[in-house]
């Protein structure tokens, strides 16, 4: 028990998470004290090990994501899948001519999922709090509008040469879009639809843990925070690219890519949603 | 008054009880708290000031209800109360 507990007070950092992880196993030992059958004891232990499991998910609801923030999540999730919907459908329609629209066919698929990064440059606007009380509009407009010459200037020149042989080692991975083998990518595309949310998610969460420091502070922390992302993912692709990786390989390294970025993004969600280690204030006087 | 339901619970427990250990309010929750969440909870009363506690036996902590806990359930109880006048009126 006192091994488990060294373990736990590593992985909850905050003093209060802390408090409750010595409480249930104080409650346990004294439990495991009391019991004076076999099976008392082992009922100890389960009941022991049901109350980790209550205060794990009580810690993680409670701790590193409060229940405003999620929502935040949702309605921007929301908002990038429409919005993904609509541009793969325009996708689909756009290559209408080199396949049926059902099943998709792997170059409507890829495509669809580059549309991916135009929520991309949304949720980059949504890490500064477009839409939420703290964002000003002058300066949140003139970031969209970067935004939008930068992708303007990609969807011109830079992804049509990106997508060729894109395009090409996509069909050799996924050369029949049949169901069982669709669901693979399909999960890929599901989560790539969740960079938006994430980085809304990671800028309201930055932005709160600068809550004492001025607006311009916040928001170029939230800036940063969410383009420290994208440098990783250019990065990888880069460093990918010069390893000559190419083919299903290549695919199946972008996938990899992917999830490194959605993991080191929520990593950081939960490091900025913590709370600060203040002191518990007093009580109030009667 | 935002009061949660484990929240209501746990003062009402502890103003009708008295002073308990965490594990006995689950006890004597007849199963609306449960083992191990209800320190999450007690620790984020005890950051409003609803709830205060003090080092207790074997490792364990004793906590009581401060005035304002006692303040916000009275408001709550009061609150719901009103609610439930309001909703019969209009049914």
């Amino acid at each position: 028990v006192s091994a488990a507990a060294s373990w736990l007070s590593l992985l909850v950092p905050d003093p209060r998470g802390q408090r409750a992880v010595e409480e249930t196993l104080a409650d346990w030992r004294e439990e495991v004290g009391r019991a004076q059958t076999v099976g008392e004891r082992v009922q100890a232990h389960a009941h022991g090990l049901r109350s980790f499991a209550y205060l794990a998910s009580g810690l993680l609801w409670d701790q590193s994501i409060s229940a405003d923030l999620w929502r935040t999540f949702v309605r921007t999730l929301a908002i990038t899948v429409g919005l993904a919907c609509v541009l793969g459908v325009v996708m689909v329609w756009m290559v209408g001519g080199d396949g049926a629209f059902g099943p998709f066919t792997a170059s409507a698929y890829v495509l669809a999922m580059m549309s991916g990064f135009v929520p991309g440059i949304f949720g980059l606007v949504g890490s500064m709090g477009a839409g939420s009380s703290d964002a000003r509009p002058g300066p949140v407009a003139a970031v969209a509008g970067l935004f939008f010459v930068w992708s303007a200037v990609m969807t011109s020149w830079i992804l049509p040469a990106m997508a060729a042989p894109f395009l090409h080692e996509a069909a050799g991975a996924y050369p029949t879009i049949a169901v069982p083998r669709y669901v693979a990518p399909l999960i890929v595309h599901v989560a790539s639809l969740t960079f938006a949310s994430t980085y809304y998610l990671l800028g309201a969460t930055i932005r709160r843990r600068f809550a004492t420091r001025g607006w311009r502070t916040r928001q170029t922390w939230a800036l940063m925070g969410a383009l420290a992302i994208v440098a990783l993912g250019i990065g990888a692709r880069l460093a990918l690219a010069s390893a000559g990786i190419s083919g299903p390989d290549r695919m199946a390294w972008l996938d990899r890519i992917m999830w490194l970025q959605l993991t080191v993004a929520w990593a950081m969600i939960v490091w900025f949603a913590r709370p600060k280690a203040e002191p518990i204030p007093a009580p109030l006087e009667t | 008054v935002r009061l949660p339901n484990s929240e209501r619970v746990i003062l009402q427990l502890l103003i009708g009880k008295g002073p308990c250990y965490g594990l006995e309010l689950v006890d004597a929750s007849r199963g609306v708290l449960k083992r191990g969440g209800v320190y999450v909870t007690l620790g984020r009363m005890e950051e409003k000031g609803m709830v205060t506690s003090a080092a207790g036996e074997r490792g364990r902590r004793l906590y009581r209800p401060t005035a304002l806990g006692e303040r916000a359930l009275a408001a709550a109880l009061v609150f719901s109360g009103q609610l439930k006048v309001k909703m019969g009126a209009v049914s």
